[in-house]
């Protein structure tokens, strides 16, 4: 129950929509910068092989700037409430186990808003841009993609898929580790009042935020995966500890009385 | 029982000790004064008994049910805190429907009544409103909150002298009607002494005295004269503390007067005299 009304009273519809407006805005830009990069980087590499490599194909869709951004939007969105969140928290008396569940469910909100903003957005202005350029509806361009088929089935559908779901699945990794550090580090800096809770809040963005950019520009896409989804389990296990044990302890010292 | 029971309560940050090994009982239906210097462990007590911290040991009760990380318990408590923790890109009105929606006994329409009597811009936003307003905003949710424990911690921060008039008698008034508890964190002591029902005091983390103060005023007085007539009168006595100016000097005696040589003069001690001499290094 106080979960959701701390929810309530901290996510308010009006500034979501203007801030997903914004990050709209954003997102064309950025999504008209990645596509002429793309078209350039593909002309380029047919233009000296006449064919794309699967390393070539991974290079070019999965590390996306739109991506990256979209994950660390989604990210610093949830900044705000999740300060917000503990500092309103602290005034209302609502305990930590209510305070964790809602930064959780606010970080998963954040990236899912944010997801459903950035990919709709980002196809749309490829299809448009794909019209414009080739006079084909079409993801990417017609060369990218006849260059893709050039290559294996499997990248025929990656091609498409792969850096959309990539992408979402990273920021969804990276927004559900962000709420568990973000909550965990705020269990242990409880004594952080007001200004201390937006100084434990950045902690966590930067601290989150960079190791999934360290992850996703040092290694493989699915070597980022694998360790963020090690990071997630022990992240999960740490909460659920902490959570069980204050309430073994509350229900217990409630026994003695 | 109604009320707070604190059990050996106990709060340590590193190697230092906020709250050391603190017992009393807070009761229900007074208004109580929380004094203590800079740094005393008041603000401590206050966070630990409002679940903001967790202690290193103790207990704390609140009604005879463990208030720590229990819902029902802390929903009976309010805290004003120096700092703001409402979100402050929210109007105050706004603010006011968000403290409802977490206290239900939350009396909306005193809220705007006393917004009106402070003349408070409800609808500005929390951020926008003077350091005296902010206090003032936090104020009228204390008293309006409904809860059945009511901390403030120095609450009139910023007001200027009229408005401390007015949340003096909004408080006896407020009081009057409800019947719950309120405890008054400030360093104003002269201030509010006539409101304070009991105080509590503490000194470097440690429970000093919690009483009546009627009773620590009627069991002490201050006695002023010649240094030499005072030192000779107190010699049998408890002295608290003493000030000497020039050759007068003011001794702060425990007990009762009695057999005052002539040449002493004998006046009732203020519970801030008092207070400075059982905190004074």
């Amino acid at each position: 129950m106080y979960t959701k009304k701390l929810l309530r009273s901290t996510w308010n519809i009006k500034e979501v929509l203007s801030l997903v407006a914004v990050f709209a805005v954003i997102v064309v830009i950025f999504s008209f910068l990645e596509f002429q990069d793309a078209r350039g980087d593909v002309d380029d590499l047919l233009k000296k092989s006449g064919t794309l490599s699967q390393e070539q194909i991974d290079k070019l869709s999965v590390v996306s700037p739109v991506g990256i951004m979209a994950m660390v939007g989604a990210l610093g969105f949830g900044v705000a409430y999740t300060a917000q969140m503990f500092s309103l928290s602290l005034q209302v008396n609502v305990t930590r186990k209510h305070l964790h569940k809602a930064i959780l469910f606010s970080e998963l909100m954040s990236a899912g808003l944010i997801s459903a903003t950035v990919y709709p957005v980002r196809m749309g202005i490829n299809l448009l841009f794909s019209k414009l350029c080739t006079g084909q509806y079409a993801v990417l361009s017609d060369k990218f993609r006849d260059a893709a088929f050039n290559t294996s089935p499997f990248s025929k559908n990656m091609i498409v898929s792969q850096g959309i779901l990539s992408g979402i699945l990273l920021m969804l990794f990276g927004s559900l580790l962000f709420a568990l550090i973000g909550s965990l580090l705020m269990n242990f800096l409880s004594r952080f009042k007001g200004a201390g809770a937006v100084f434990a809040s950045i902690l966590c963005f930067l601290s989150a935020a960079g190791i999934l950019i360290a992850l996703i520009l040092i290694s493989s896409k699915w070597i980022s995966i694998a360790v963020l989804g090690s990071l997630l389990v022990i992240m999960l296990v740490a909460q659920w500890r902490l959570v069980k044990t204050q309430t073994i302890d509350n229900t217990n010292t409630r026994k003695k009385v | 029982m109604r009320g707070i029971e604190l059990k050996n309560l106990t709060k340590h940050y590193k190697d230092t000790k906020a709250l050391e090994d603190v017992s009393l009982t807070i009761e229900y239906g007074k208004i109580y004064g929380l004094l203590g210097r800079n740094g005393a462990g008041k603000s401590t007590m206050v966070n630990l008994i409002s679940n903001r911290i967790f202690p290193t040991s103790g207990e704390i009760f609140v009604d005879g049910e463990m208030s720590i990380e229990n819902d029902e318990a802390l929903r009976k408590i309010f805290t004003m805190s120096e700092h703001n923790l409402l979100p402050v890109d929210k109007k105050f009105k706004e603010a006011v429907k968000i403290v409802k929606m977490f206290y239900p006994d939350f009396d909306e329409d005193y809220a705007f009544a006393l917004a009106e009597k402070f003349e408070l811009d409800v609808k500005k936003k929390l951020m926008s409103l003077s350091t005296g307003y902010s206090s003032i905003a936090k104020l009228i949710m204390a008293l309006a909150s409904g809860a059945d424990y009511i901390f403030f911690d120095e609450p009139v921060l910023g007001l200027d002298a009229n408005h401390r008039e007015l949340f003096y008698k909004e408080l006896i008034d407020r009081y009057a009607n409800t019947g719950s508890t309120y405890i008054i964190s400030t360093h104003l002591i002269d201030e509010c002494a006539n409101l304070i029902e009991k105080a509590i005091i503490i000194d470097k983390g440690r429970l000093v005295t919690a009483e009546d103060t009627d009773k620590i005023m009627e069991n002490s007085y201050t006695v002023t004269g010649p240094a030499e007539l005072v030192d000779k009168y107190t010699a049998d006595k408890t002295v608290v503390g003493s000030d000497t100016v020039g050759g007068i000097k003011s001794a702060y005696v425990k007990g009762k007067a009695q057999n005052v040589p002539q040449g002493l003069e004998i006046s009732k001690a203020s519970l801030q005299s008092l207070f400075i001499q059982m905190t004074n290094d």
